[in-house]
């Protein structure tokens, strides 16, 4: 509401941004400033009880745009969670916004596997993402949307499943190397944050058929996707008779966009 | 794996799956011709008396299964959340089964299929 008010004045679309925010931020001031000064009057005079501004309201409004909100996503479960770039929108970058409490109150109830997760900070410090924001994701990028069930932001779902017990836990094979193991065994750079990342990449290309290839079985589908750069190595007993080689292929093995594998070719 | 305990145990709170894989030895019969990364290996189901009365092959990569120990046969897929046993529908990781010793392979008659050098240990490879 009152971010639609703070943009009645000014219209958004590109040109004199700075210009038009600077005097819509004035009239603003003003009348905030108006408001909170005539306020107790007011209500003195008639007996009513208009309401106080929050601090940190406007500063908060200029950046809400972008944070559309996650509340009714968080409430959504995994079979009707869109599967492409919608659900990355939560996690754009954000300033303090007004649905907080509401992550808060997710932060406090971590699923069974946030305490393994969020230990260790990711290593990209450059994102805009505050720290307090990030701790809420699962290895600063997965979003619990129900209990146990992560949706990474490209829209990758991680569930339970698998000999490990949970996919991502499977996934966490392919941050090492089994050099015992015979054949090849593909191993990520950049342990479960890199391979997170490198999986959204990959899969991303792969929606958008980019250096893909894709073979569908049954309710499987395995993309092939040359990621035109090193995501890891080969390693396994193969990989180290060839001196582990770097990998540059990411197959991924999926069921409709939940993960089932993935590794480094 | 560096924490192997604290995340089990935290499934265990949840309910979720107990892995009960990697542990074992795992004997195989192939590499997967689907995923091509993953180890064919055999799983002992039905367990009577401790002797299985049926076997799966499960690649530990994709979760394709086969019934025989055939890779270039018919395969299926156990449901990817809560993977049960096609035959007895007990859960496939954790049910009434296990990663198939020798003599499970022995008892189920598939000895033959087992290809030695894929023969492998997780924990071998555990720091
Ligand atoms: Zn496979």
């Amino acid at each position: 509401m009152n971010a639609s008010e703070s943009r009645s004045g000014a219209h958004r679309p590109s040109g004199k941004k700075g210009k038009k925010t600077t005097v819509a931020g004035i009239v603003l001031a003003v009348v905030v400033g108006g408001y909170t000064l005539l306020r107790p009057s007011i209500n003195e005079a008639t007996g009513w009880n208009l309401p106080a501004l929050p601090g940190k309201q406007v500063a908060k409004d200029s950046v809400a745009d972008n944070s559309p909100s996650p509340v009714s996503e968080k409430k959504s479960s995994s079979r009707s969670v869109p599967k492409q770039t919608e659900s990355a929108k939560p996690l754009t970058p954000r300033v303090e916004s007004p649905t907080r409490s509401e992550r808060d109150e997710s932060a406090q109830s971590p699923g069974p596997l946030a305490s393994k997760m969020t230990r260790g900070d990711p290593q990209s410090g450059t994102s805009a993402v505050s720290n307090a924001d990030k701790s809420d994701l699962e290895y600063g990028l997965l979003r619990e949307i129900s209990p146990d069930r992560f949706l990474s932001p490209a829209g990758v779902l991680y569930t339970p499943g698998s000999a490990e017990g949970h996919r991502l836990e499977h996934l966490r094979r392919h941050t090492e190397d089994q050099p015992n193991r015979s054949g090849k065994h593909g191993v990520f750079d950049g342990d479960m944050e890199g391979a997170l990342v490198t999986i959204d990449k990959a899969y991303e290309k792969a929606q958008a058929n980019q250096r893909t290839t894709k073979e569908v079985d049954g309710k499987r589908t395995i993309y092939t996707v040359d990621m035109g750069k090193r995501v890891g190595f080969v390693g396994g007993r193969d990989g180290q008779r060839s001196r582990n080689p770097m990998a540059r292929r990411v197959r991924l093995v999926l069921e409709g966009n939940r993960l089932i594998t993935a590794f480094p070719l | 794996m560096a924490q192997p305990e604290s995340f089990r145990s935290c499934l265990e709170v949840n309910s979720v799956t107990h892995p009960d894989s990697n542990s074992d030895v795992r004997h195989s019969v192939g590499s997967c011709p689907i995923c091509e990364q993953g180890l064919c290996s055999i799983r002992a189901c039905g367990l009577v008396d401790d002797k299985p009365s049926h076997g799966l092959v499960v690649c530990d990569e994709c979760e394709a299964i086969w019934l025989q120990p055939n890779v270039q046969g018919v395969h299926i897929y156990a449901d990817a959340e809560t993977p049960k046993c096609p035959i007895d529908q007990s859960p496939l990781y954790h049910g009434n089964n296990r990663w198939a010793t020798l003599d499970d392979i022995d008892r189920l008659g598939w000895s033959d299929a087992v290809n030695p050098d894929l023969t492998y240990q997780p924990d071998s490879d555990d720091s």
